[in-house]
This record gives C-alpha cells, structure tokens and sequence, in this order.
C-alpha cells in the first residue's frame, strides 16, 4: 500500500492563450477554454488514478480574473473531488493573492487552504501517515525567503512541504520567495512541492523538490508540452514521481531551413515537413505552431515581398499536417552566401546599406522613436506592450522594426524588379 | 569583364553554335552587333550568356531539343586581360568547369562581378523595350526627383517610386490617425464591442459577495422569525381551548338543575304496540264510521220510493227507435222536389229550341230526327277536308293573275329611248382621252412655281448685296476678284493672326517674368537687409565727402560727421561682405530683369508689325472689290475678308436666280400652245355627236360634258337590254301558275258528290248545301242530349213522392198505439215525442237497479266495523292500567315527562365528557376547578395582541422568503460556463492582432522614411559622377534639341531639369514621351559609366530598343554605345537590317555578327 497524491501548480485558471493562431474560429472554439481543459483533466487523472490527495501549489488563479463564473467552475471540480473523497492541499501564489474572487469561493471541507502561519496536517494513509506543510503569503510579493517559516519534520510521518517560490530566480519570473535547492534539501522533509515557475523542473537530491510548471503554456514563451506530477509515497517513506501530460494545446516555434530552395513549392514542402515532424513529436491534441524560415535561399525576397501568400501557404500546410495551427512567420533568411561587402555594385543593396547606416544614426532613430511613441500612445493600453517595456526595450524594439524595414523595401524592390 | 566567345553547345535550338567577339580593337570601339531574324536565337543567347555567368535556371526553357541533363554551354571570358575558359551544365552543385573539364569553383567568376547577382546584372546590364518604357514612366512617377531617377537608371528598375507608394498606402490601409476604417480601428472596435458583450454576461466577484451577504441575512431573519411565531401559536390555541370550555361548563349546570324538577319513578314497560296517542286516534276514528254508516242506508231506501217508470212506451220501442232514418228521407225529399220539377221545365225549352234551328218545330216525336252514328261520323270528316280544297283553288288563281300583271308591265316598259350611232361616240371618246392624256396644265404649274421660287432668291440675294444697288444685268457686268486672290488673302489673314496670339503671349509671359523678378528682388533686398551697388557707392560717396570736409576744417563736429559717414559705410560694407552670395544674387536678379525689360519691347515691336501688315493688306482688297465694298467699315482684316466672301457669294446666287427664271418663262409658253390645239379636236368630235359647245368654253369643262355625254348613252343601252330579258321571264312565270288552278277545281268536284252519297236515305237526302253541313250536325247532337236528360229527370220525382206518403202511415200508427193524439199533428213532430218518451222511461228504470245494490253494500260494512270496535277497547283498558290513570290523555302526559329526564341525564354525562377532553384533563372535577379559577376578559385581550403580533411575524416572513430566493436565484444563474474565459481569449488574440498590425503600420512607415533619406544619400553620392555624362548623352540623343540637364533644389530634394535650344526648360516629368526614353537612356548610360569608373566594366547589352527612334536618333543611339564602347565591351542584338547599315555608318568598326 502507498499514498499517492497528484502535484500541480500555475493553473492560471481562465487566463486566456495569447496567440494569434486563434483568429482561426475553429482553433478558437477548441481551445477558447484550455486552461479549463487542463485543469478537469487533472481532476480526472486524480479520479482514475484514485489518489488520496491534490496539491496545488499556488497560482491557482491569474490576477486578472474577476469573473464568478471561474469560481463556480472551480467549486465544481472541486465537488467530484469532495465526492470522490480526495482531500485538496492548496497554498496561495503571488498571484491568488490579487485575485478578488479568493475570497468569495465556498469549498468542501476537505479543501484545506493553508493560511499565513506555517500549519501542518497529518493525513493517516493506509500504510503510512503524511504531514503536509503549507503557507500562504498574503501579499503578491514576498522578497524574503518563506521556508524558515516551515514548522521541522514531523516524526514518523512522510513530510510534504507546499511552498510558492521563484527560488534562486528564472527569467520571465517575478522574484517570490526566493530561496536556494539546498536549503530545501536540507530541511528534512521528504518532498517539496513547489511553484511559480512555469517550466517543468526536478531537483533529486535529499529531498525530492519538484517545480510542475504550467499545465496549459498559454503562449510561445510557454512551448512544449506541460504536465502535473504524479507522486506515490511508498511504506517506507521513499518517493516515486511520475509525469502525467495535461496540455490540450501545445506551442512550439518551428524552425525551417530554406537553404538550396529556389521554387515555392518546394518551399511549402519544407515548411510541411517541418510542421510534420514537429507534430509526430508533440503528444498533445494540438500544436500551434510559430514558424521561422532560415537559411540562404534566392527565394528570400520573394517569400519577403509576398508574405500574406506564404502565410496563407504555411496555414494551408499546417491544415493538412492536421490539428496544427500557424500563429506567425518570421523570416530569418538570406538571398546569398556572398553578403554586402565594402564595395557594392548593386544600387538595391547600396540603398539597403545605407538604410542600415539610418537605423544606427542617433538622428534617424529619434525621429523613428518619436514616431514610434506617438502610434504607439494612440493603441488601447494593454496592446503598447510590444514595443519594449522599458527603454532598452524599445531601443530593441527599434532595431529589430528597422532591420525588418530594410528587408521589406529591399524585398520589394529585388523582388519586383523579376516580375 | 569581356566576353570573347559564346559556346552555345547544347542549348535551346543551338548545337555546337559559338558567337565569336574576337579580341578587344585595340583603338576602336569594342560595340558588336548580333543581327538574326525573329526565332534566330537572339533572346536565348542572351540567356544563356546570364546563365553562363550565373549558373542554369532550375526551370530553364531552353531544354526543349536537349535535355536538362545534357544542356551545356561554355565561353571565353576576359578578366583584366587574363583569360578563362569555362563551361557550364545543368546541375545543383558543381555545374561549372574550366577548359579541361575540371569543376571550378563559382568564385573564379563572382569575385569579378563584385557581387552582382543574376538579376542585379539584368537589370543593370542589359536593356530592352519593355525596361525603357519602364524606365519611361518611371520618370513620370518620380516627378523629378534627382535621387529617385538616378536610382531607378542606375538598379535599370522602373518601378522604385511605385514600390515606396505603394509601401505607403498599405501602411495607411493599417492605420491613420482617427481614421474609422482602417484595420486597427476595426480592431479597436471590436475590442470594445468585446468589453460590452463580457459585461454584459458576467458576474464580478463584489456582485456575488453582496448577493451572498444578502441571502444569507434573509436566512437568519427569517429562521428567528419562525420561531418566535411558534411559540405564540401554542399561547393562542390554549385560550381558544379555555374560551371553548366554558359556555360547556355553564350549559351542565343549567341542565342539572331541571334535572332535579323531574319526577323520579322507573319507566314502565311497554307490553302493546303503538303508541299512546294512536290508541286515542284509533277509538275515536271507529266510532265516527259507524254512524255514518247507519245514515247512509236510511238515504238510499228514501230515493229508491221516489223512482216512476213509464211502461207504455217500453212497449213499442223498436218500432220508434226505427223511425228515425225515414223520417230524414223524407224531410230531405220534401227539400227537394219543387227545384227538380224547375229542372225538367228548362229541358223541355232546350229541345224547343233545337228543333226550332232545324226548322222542324213542328215535329211530334223530336228522336226522329236523329241521324244515324257513322252518317254523322263520315260527314265529320268531310267537312273538315272541305276547307282545305277550297284554300288551294283560291290561292292558285290569285297567283295566275298577279302573273299576268307583271307580264304586260314589263312589255310597257320596252323602248323608249334610242342611242346615238357608234362611231360617232367613238370619235368623241378619242378626244376626250387625248384630252385627258395631255401634261401641259401641270408643266405650266410647276414652271410658275419655280419662277416664283427664283424671284425670291433673287429678291434675297440682292437685299444681301446692299448698299449697293441696281439690276440683274448691271450686277452680271460687275468686275470681281478672282478665288485664287481670295485663297491667298485668307492665308495671309491666318499667318497675321497667329502671330499676333504668338506675340501677345509672349510679352504676356515677359510681363509675368518681371513681376516675378521684381518680386524676386524686393525679397531679396529685404531678406538680406542689403544695400546694392548703387546705394553703397552713394554711402561711400558721403564718407568720402565727410573726409574731406573733415580734412579741410578739422573740428570737432567735421570728425563727428566723418566717424558716422564711416561707422555706416564699415557697416553696409561688412553686411555685404557677409553675405557675398546674396549680394551676387542681387545682381543676378537685376540682371534678370534688364533682361525682361529688354524681351518685352522686343515683342512690342514685333506685333505692331503684325499690324501693319494687315493694314495694307485691307487696302489691297477694298481696292480690287471696290464695287462690292462699296462703303465698307470693315475693323479688321478678318472681317473684311468675311464680308467679301459673303457678298460674291450673294452676288453668284442672284445671277443663277435670274437664269432659272427665264428657263421657266420659256416652258410656260411651250405648254398653252399644246392646250389649245387639243380643245380644237374635242370641239368638232362633240359636234358630230350632235351637241354644240360654247365658244368661250374652257377646254376642262368641255371635257366634262363629253363625259357626261358618253356615261349617258352607256346607260341607255344598258337599260334596253334588260327590259327585253325582263319579259321573257314574265311570260314563262305566267304559264306555270295556270296549272295548279285545274288541279285544285277538279278536287272540289269529288268532294261534293262525296257529301250527297252519304246522306242519301236520311230526311237530310234533299236539299242541304255543303257549307251548312256542320252546323246541321252540331244541333243534332245537342238535341239528341237534352232528350235524354229530361227522361232521367221524370223518374227520380217519382220515387220522392212514394217515400213521405209511406212515413206519414207509419206515424199515425205507432201514435195510437201510445196513446198519443195525433188527429192533425205533422208526422215528423209525433215521431220526435215519442222518441223522447222512450229515453226518459228508460233512464228511471236503471237508475232503481243502482240504488238497490248500494243498501245491499252498506249493510255489509256495518258488520265488519261492530268487530274492530271491540278489539280496540280490550288494548285501550291494558293501557290504562299499565300507567295508573283513567282516561287516555292522563297517559300521554306522564309519558311525556320520564322521556324528558332520561335525555337530560345522557346530555349532561356527555357534556363533562368533553369539557373533559378539551382541557385535556383526567376527570371532570379538576376541570370544573381549572376553569372557575380563570378570568376570561384578561384571556380575551391577551388573544387579540397575540393575533395581531402573527400577522406581522407572517409578513416579515414572506419579506424574507422573498428576499432570499432571489439572491439565491442570481447565485444559481451565475454558472461556472466558460463564455466569459472565451470572450477573454478573444480579446486577447484582437489585442495581439492590434500589436501584430501596428507594428507592421511601424515598419512600412520607418521603411518608407529611412528609403526616402537613402535615396537622398543616394543621389549626393552619384550625383556629379552621373550628371554630366547624362547631360552630354541627352543633348547627343536629343540632336541638341535639349542643350543639356541641370538641376534645382526644391524643399528637401533637388529636381532634374532638362534645358531646351532656346533657352526654356522642364522638369523631367514634364518631358513627352519620347524625350522620357531619351532621357532614362541617357540616364542609364551614366549609370553604366558611374559603375565602370569604380569597378571593371562588364558587357552591356541591349535588345532592340530603337524600334520606335527614327533615324537620326538612331544614329545618336549608336554613336552613344560607341563612345560606351570605349569603356566597356557594348552588344547590342537586332532584328533590323538597316540599324546595322546605319551602325555602320556612324560607327565603321563595328563588327557584325550574323546568327542563323
């Protein structure tokens, strides 16, 4: 006999995907709802599997979210869990601690919210009791370390610490509760189940500390395929992790090598065949695709000039790959191997070169910013965000939109000069 | 790079084909001709050149006689006098070799092309129709500017100002600034919309924290609510229990106390049946009927000794009983009789009469005279064929008659009229027909009309001729100038006039031209704040006179005039120094202007002379036309000319008038001679005939007397003819109608012997005409009728007269035997007595038989009565004692009163029973104490609170019943769906949409802005390298109708001017079509230069591009590649002959080569 308890984190219930691909009404009534998806699908997995408990460490909500009808679906599935007597461990993330609708939800009494003092509850199993440790922090930030907040082993029991972290910090990951993988080995306990971070991490050592990550990536940022863990606390105390996929949609950028190719068809059958074997690979029900073609290849230009074809070419591609979605194209393509050197005898890529020498004149680009700043202040105020966050952002913002201008206008005029 | 040799080896229709170029001239030219004929290969040598340089296309077209995998071509290229064989097949990787077949390596010809790609080289390199139309428009589109054209000449693109706009335009497609429609504002709206739709169906969290708060403070109050209702309830059903309880407390008492009036002894028992009160009924009801039993029998013995019966007329009584039907008989017969014998009187008149028709009155026996049945029959039918016969006789004769009538009408009216003889009608109708025949009337109408016709023209004509004035001869005899003069002055007056428009605006233009200088000057002036040359030389003039002047005296004020002569004078000079450039302007500009001043007296003098020639010019023509323009004001020479032409054209008109008019005189007078000669003939034709025409007769109407003459005679004959038919037909009608008269008189014969055969034997035998015949026989049979009917009538009188005599013996029989008196009594009144008689008797004798058997009846109820009185007494006397009393009614009452007492003391038991019970108490003592003890008024109050504190508790309780199931309601409608997480995900992908297409909007502007900066780089960097060679190339092609280009800044950029001959000049895009080719090859040109100045050329090769340049342009052209030539290798491919003849020409080291 054993405890078997499923560990998840980062549902972000009701965030929505951020993809372009869902301009596609079809792709949009399938996964319109992924993160709902996920999440059910962790409730079964619980139900079929039988466990004798859900952890969810944190995150459990966007900030955003504000809407009671996410609170019902979630009391719901929470429901069959109540009814198929599987106790629910469940600590605040950063961001449950904005959400207005924590607050208002009901739950069974065998969902056990873990409040802002360290608790601890023994959950007697059939071969082997088990302690779990949890903590919410009540703020969305939380620069300190939480775990000498965490009450000592208990005797006897398999110890289980629930704790929301950035720990020594990962890129795109507001800093949460820093803290060091050693510390955490080293508090005794038998498994730390964690969060925060959206990809998927397992750190062995004394303890077993996992990181589940998101089990929905909700964008290109979030590629690949997301998962819960599946964990078994056998007898004698010692943990076995399984991986249970639980992403309905799964994004991937897909690089194709355009090298060699001279003729359209031949490029889409590249484009197919990359798309292809990226879906033999994915496990999930869909793949969303953000294609980027490279290489050196004479048919740069004209892929260039012509880019809603070769968009609606891709698409049509990903169609017959089928389940498969194309969000965006990006060109990182060459027209030739010899590039423009010093002494240029094409016009076309002189002009080129001296709309480079633009985009690096201090002159040229503040004038380009300020253009930038004015549209930019006209969009509604969640869509600036593309042009940087911050200062560097948009320098970088500049650079890449005047490298890509350069490209445009010498596609245009190479590729025309052909037609 | 040169190309020495083309290896067409297996290349399109090529097989082993080479083009030699041979080796550089050493001092001539290096330009080449390719001539073929269309189809000869000079497109696919081309390619194959590109494909040499650059590698086989993939889906090359030239494989249609060799395969891919065998196509190869090959050539000898020259690279800064160092030579290299090559070849080239088909294939992706090492498709390139050297002389020995070995791969080589792309480098070994890229590195010399300095990074040209396949399509830069075409471009730049190699020119045809189609790219200098391009190029052409190209021009037209870039408005001028210098850095677009020299771009698009030097990247050969046509197309570089097309792409930049159309860059433009998608980017505004994106977005404009508070533009409705563009794609981000379409999205910006559906973002909105979005917002709506998710409001419009979402929950907020605070909504459900107060829909939470509100259910469950309505559950709370409402649960404290009901209890306390409870409780007061349970209060108020206890005092409605006591208030029950004690009107049955009182009620017990009251029953109690009459209990103890009531006497007290047991009830007895009951041995008989029924009760008291029927026993009393019972012997009072028997006594009653036995009396009156008794009275009844004494009534009826009483009437039965009343009753008499009359016996007498028992007796007789069937015999009265039968008088009653003869007695109607013969009331009824003596009705009657008198109206029967009325009738056999009428009867007798009637057969009076008939014999009296007959002519018989005197007969005795009347059935005498009746005629045997089928004697009457047969003559029946005779008469009625009689009138048929007599019908037909009488129409046949009329018909006869009639015809006879007709018969000599139609000979009376044969003959009275006789017609004139025939060839004298024959002779009058030749006349009239020539007559007839004869056009003379119409050819003198139509001539007179023409005449008429001409005098007006005429009239109008010489009206149009004034002032001069006269007749047709005079105006015939008039000397005019002949139409080759007038050819002439009117070219003259053309010339004149377009000079003078010329002239005019001209000078209009120079005026224009010194507004604009001056204008020009002032700002200048102003601008700099300058002084010009002369008013500096004035400046300096006063310092030097201050300087003098200073030097003469040497004073105080003299140095102070000086200093300011000089402070101003250093000043204009700095200021002028300083803007050098300006002042130079200045002086331009004055320049300009002497200039302008100096064209526009020019041209003032150039029209005047205009003038003047058309002066003398008007003097000319007034002088040869001086008869037609005889007081003429004519302005203008124009004008004069106008008026000259209008009058000999009147003047030409009139006389062709006068002409028509004489001819048409002449036809008249032609045509009434022909009139008279046919009226002659027709005047002796109609005398022959007999009529004599009037003398003064016109010719019409003696024709209409000829006609009217011959219409007659036709009629008459026509008359004749028919009455002679007519008669024919009369008589042969009239035998036809003779016939049918016989036949109807021989019928009328039989019919009458007939008659007299059937009446012989009867009394009619003699003497009765046939008409008379059927009246005979009507008064026969009436007769026959009344005879019968009187016999009838006798025999029925008879019989009523036997039947009363009988009754009347009958009456006076039965009357004796009932002794009734009946000496002169009516029988039938004897007969009704006695009837009567007999009902009264026996009516009496039934009525004693009744009576008799009702005693009998009576007497036997009597008995049975005596035994039920006799019964009853027995039980009334066991009742009596059973009670103790004596008389019945003493009974009753005592029984009344123990039923009274026994009810009571059950009532009472009952009544404690429920008091009992309803205070749920165990015996009635303790109730009875309960409630003695309790005060019903304060019970009452205490009820009425309680009540009124439950109507409230109700409605509280209904408020929150309410108030709970609607907040419960919208928490159940919340849901947990996914349409508000779907409507989020949506918004999201537009907001991405919204980014994705801004930036898109960023880079087509930014590209659209660094192109345009590049292009002005672009033109700095080419600009004097390009210039000259493109102004000397364009005054070359243009054969110095444009002497050159220049340019001129406008804001931001600089524009390309070419000047013309004579000193004008245009901005590029305002140059014809033409001069736009010459230009964008002159441009080109430049390019090519530009790009060899720097680099090793390459060969230039062009393809026909002279299809539309005549032939001195040609020329030009070939002069240009020549001079090319001197640069770089030029090839230029043609299918004319005579280009190369005229290449020759210009150029007579130019080699050609022939492809077949």
């Amino acid at each position: 006999m054993a405890f078997r308890f499923v560990h998840t984190a980062d549902i972000h219930l009701d965030s929505p995907l951020r993809s372009l691909a869902l301009r596609n009404a079809e792709l949009a009534e399938l996964v319109g709802d992924a993160s709902r998806q996920a999440f059910t699908a962790i409730v079964d997995l619980c139900l079929a599997e039988r466990v004798d408990a859900l952890v969810i460490a944190g995150d459990l909500y966007d900030g955003d979210q504000t809407s009671m009808k996410t609170a019902r679906f979630l009391a719901s599935q929470m429901a069959r869990l109540h009814q198929a007597g599987v106790t629910v461990y469940m600590i605040r993330g950063n961001h449950d601690a904005m959400s207005r609708i924590t607050k208002q939800l009901v739950l069974p009494d065998t969902v056990i919210i873990f409040g802002g003092r360290c608790q601890s509850v023994i959950q007697s199993g059939p071969g082997v009791d088990v302690a779990f440790h949890g903590l919410s922090f009540a703020s969305p930030k939380a620069p300190e370390s939480l775990l000498p907040k965490y009450a000592a082993p208990q005797e006897g029991a398999a110890n289980i610490g629930i704790m929301h972290t950035s720990l020594a910090g990962s890129p795109g990951h507001d800093v949460y509760a820093p803290c060091s993988v050693a510390d955490l080995h080293g508090h005794g306990f038998e498994y730390w189940a964690l969060g925060h971070i959206h990809v998927r991490q397992v750190y062995s050592g004394a303890s077993a500390l996992v990181m589940p990550g998101i089990p929905q990536g909700r964008d290109v940022n979030e590629a690949g395929e997301k998962s819960v863990t599946l964990v078994t606390i056998r007898d004698d105390r010692s943990v076995e992790i399984e991986e249970r996929l639980t992403s309905v949609a799964q994004f991937e950028r897909v690089s194709v090598d355009l090298t060699g190719v001279s003729e359209w068809g031949e490029a889409i059958i590249r484009v197919r065949a990359g798309l292809e074997q990226f879906r033999e690979g994915a496990r999930s029900r869909y793949l969303v695709a953000r294609l980027r073609l490279v290489g050196t290849s004479a048919l740069s230009w004209s892929l260039m000039r012509d880019r809603d074809l070769a968009v609606a070419e891709a698409e049509q591609a990903a169609e017959q790959v089928g389940d498969t979605w194309v969000e965006k194209l990006e060109f990182d393509l060459s027209a030739s191997a010899v590039g423009g050197l010093g002494n240029v005898a094409d016009p076309t890529l002189e002009l080129a070169q001296s709309m480079r020498s633009n985009a690096s004149s201090e002159a040229f680009r503040s004038e380009a910013r300020e253009f930038v700043l004015k549209t930019i202040a006209d969009l509604p105020p969640d869509a600036r965000r593309f042009a940087g966050k911050d200062e560097a952002g948009l320098e970088q913002f500049l650079d890449d939109v005047l490298a890509g201008s350069v490209d445009l206008v010498t596609a245009r005029l190479k590729a025309g000069a052909t037609r | 790079m040169r190309l020495r040799r083309l290896d067409l080896t297996r290349y399109g229709k090529f097989t082993d084909k080479a083009i030699d170029f041979g080796e550089k001239p050493s001092s001539a030219p290096d330009l080449h001709i390719v001539f073929g004929l269309n189809e000869a290969g000079k497109s696919t040598a081309l390619s194959a050149y590109l494909d040499l340089l650059f590698g086989i296309e993939e889906r090359s077209r030239y494989n249609f006689l060799h395969e891919y995998s065998s196509m190869r071509i090959g050539g000898l290229l020259e690279f800064e006098g160092r030579t290299l064989a090559v070849s080239r097949t088909k294939s992706r990787g090492n498709s390139l070799h050297d002389a020995e077949g070995r791969p080589l390596s792309e480098i070994a010809i890229s590195a010399n092309l300095t990074g040209l790609s396949r399509d830069a080289y075409s471009s730049m390199f190699s020119l045809d129709d189609e790219t200098l139309e391009a190029g052409g428009r190209a021009i037209l589109e870039s408005r001028g500017d210098l850095g677009k054209l020299l771009f698009t000449a030097s990247a050969g693109l046509g197309h570089a100002s097309d792409v930049l706009a159309a860059l433009d335009t998608e980017a505004d497609g994106l977005y404009r600034k508070q533009a409705q429609s563009t794609e981000i504002a379409l999205l910006k709206k559906r973002f909105a919309e979005l917002k709506l739709r998710k409001e419009a169906i979402d929950t907020l969290a605070s909504t459900f924290e107060a829909l939470e708060a509100e259910r469950v403070e309505a559950q709370d109050k409402y649960d404290r609510s009901l209890a306390e209702r409870a409780v007061l309830s349970a209060r108020l059903a206890t005092i409605e229990r006591y208030a029950r309880a004690a009107p049955l407390l009182a009620e017990i008492k009251r029953k109690a106390s009459r209990l103890a009036e009531l006497p007290d002894m047991p009830s007895p028992s009951r041995t008989w049946s029924g009760s008291v009160a029927e026993l009393i009924d019972q012997d009072t009801r028997l006594r009653t009927r036995l009396q009156a039993n008794a009275d009844e029998i004494e009534r009826a013995k009483a009437k039965i000794e009343a009753i008499a019966v009359d016996e007498a007329v028992l007796a007789i009584s069937e015999q009265v009983r039968g008088l009653a039907d003869r007695k109607a008989r013969y009331l009824s017969a003596g009705m009657d009789l008198p109206t029967r014998k009325m009738e056999v009187q009428m009867l007798d008149q009637v057969v009076a009469t008939c014999l009296a028709a007959l002519g018989r009155s005197a007969e005795q026996d009347p059935s005498r005279l009746t005629l045997p049945a089928f004697v009457v029959g047969t003559l029946r039918n005779m008469v009625e064929q009689r009138s048929g016969i007599t019908t037909s006789l009488q129409m046949a004769r009329d018909e006869a008659a009639a015809a006879l009538d007709r018969l000599n009408a139609a000979r009376g009216r044969v003959g009275e009229e006789r017609a004139v003889p025939e060839p004298a009608r024959a002779r009058l109708m030749a006349a009239v027909s020539g007559a007839k025949q004869s056009s003379h009337t119409r050819e003198i109408r139509e001539a007179r009309a023409v005449e008429a016709e001409r005098q007006i023209r005429l009239a109008d004509a010489m009206r149009r001729l004034q002032p001069w004035s006269g007749d047709v001869d005079l105006l015939s005899k008039m000397s005019v100038p002949p139409p080759t003069q007038l050819a002439a002055w009117k070219t003259l007056a053309a010339d004149l006039r377009r000079d003078k428009a010329v002239f005019t605006e001209r000078l209009a233009e120079y005026e224009q031209s010194r507004i604009t200088t001056s204008s020009w000057l002032a700002a200048v002036r102003a601008s700099a704040n300058l002084a010009d040359d002369e008013t500096a030389a004035a400046i300096r003039r006063e310092r030097d006179e201050a300087w003098r002047s200073h030097r003469a005296d040497l004073k105080v004020e003299t140095a102070d005039l000086f200093a300011t002569a000089l402070a101003k004078d250093d000043h204009v000079g700095a200021g002028r120094l300083a803007h050098a450039s300006e002042l130079a302007d200045l002086r331009a500009v004055k320049q300009k202007v002497a200039e302008t001043e100096a064209a526009i007296e020019r041209a003032g003098c150039q029209l005047a002379g205009a003038s003047q020639r058309a002066e003398i010019a008007s003097a000319e023509i007034k002088e040869a036309a001086s008869a037609l323009l005889h007081h003429c004001q004519a302005q203008s020479l124009d004008l004069l000319i106008g008026l000259l032409e209008e009058r000999l054209s009147a003047r030409a008109d009139a006389l062709a008038s006068w002409d028509d008019i004489l001819l048409a005189r002449a036809r008249i007078e032609c045509a009434i001679a022909e009139g008279e000669r046919i009226h002659l003939a027709l005047a002796s034709a109609l005398q022959s005939v007999g009529i004599q025409p009037d003398a003064g007769e016109p010719l019409e109407a003696t024709v209409v007397a000829a006609d009217r003459f011959l219409d007659r005679q036709a009629k008459v004959d026509a008359e004749r003819a028919e009455a002679l038919r007519s008669i024919a037909a009369k008589e042969e009608e009239l035998a036809a109608r003779r016939l049918p008269v016989e036949i109807a008189e021989r019928r009328e014969g039989a019919w009458q012997a007939e008659v007299k055969e059937t009446l012989k034997g009867t009394w009619l035998e003699e003497g009765i005409a046939g008409t008379g015949l059927g009246s005979v026989l009507d008064q026969l049979s009436e007769l026959s009728r009344a005879l019968q009917d009187r016999e009838a009538m006798r025999i029925r009188i008879r019989k009523m007269e036997a039947d009363r005599t009988a009754l009347a013996e009958e009456v006076a029989r039965l009357g004796a035997k009932g002794g009734e008196c009946v000496s002169d009594e009516a029988p039938e009144q004897v007969s009704v007595r006695l009837t009567e008689r007999l009902e009264q008797a026996e009516r009496a004798r039934e009525a004693r038989a009744n009576l008799l058997l009702d005693v009998q009846t009576l007497r036997e109820v009597r008995e049975a009565l005596k035994g039920e009185v006799g019964a009853n007494d027995t039980t009334k006397q066991e009742v009596l004692d059973a009670f103790g009393v004596r008389t019945l009614s003493e009974v009753s009452e005592r029984d009344e009163q123990l039923r009274e007492r026994d009810g009571l003391q059950s009532t009472v038991a009952e009544l404690e029973e429920r008091l009992t019970s309803e205070l749920a108490l165990e015996d009635f003592a303790q109730a009875r104490s309960l409630l003695e003890c309790l005060d019903l008024g304060e019970l009452a109050i205490e009820k009425a609170e309680i009540e009124r504190r439950l109507a409230d508790l109700d409605e509280a309780l209904q408020q929150q019943l309410v108030r709970r199931t609607r907040a419960t309601d919208k928490l159940d409608a919340i849901g947990g769906d996914s349409q508000v997480a779907r409507i989020d995900a949506e918004r999201r992908t537009v907001l991405l949409e919204i980014e994705e297409k801004a930036a898109r909007y960023i880079e087509l502007k930014l590209g659209v802005m660094s192109a345009a900066s590049a292009l002005r780089v672009y033109r700095e960097r080419h600009r004097s390298g390009m210039m000259s060679q493109a102004s000397d190339a364009f005054a070359l092609i243009t054969r110095g109708q444009y002497t050159g280009l220049t340019t001129q800044p406008v804001n931001g950029g600089e524009v390309l001017i070419a000047t013309q001959r004579d000193g004008q000049s245009k901005v590029a895009d305002a140059l014809s079509k033409g001069a736009r080719f010459q230009l964008y090859l002159a441009l080109r040109l430049a390019g090519y230069y530009e790009f060899a100045k720097l680099r090793p050329s390459v060969p230039f090769i062009a393809d026909d591009i002279m299809e539309t340049f005549d032939h001195l342009r040609s020329e030009e052209v070939f002069r240009l590649f020549s001079e090319m030539a001197n640069v770089g290798q030029v090839i230029y491919l043609t299918h004319h002959k005579h280009l190369c003849e005229i290449a020759k020409s210009v150029v007579p080291n130019v080699v050609i080569h022939e492809l077949r």
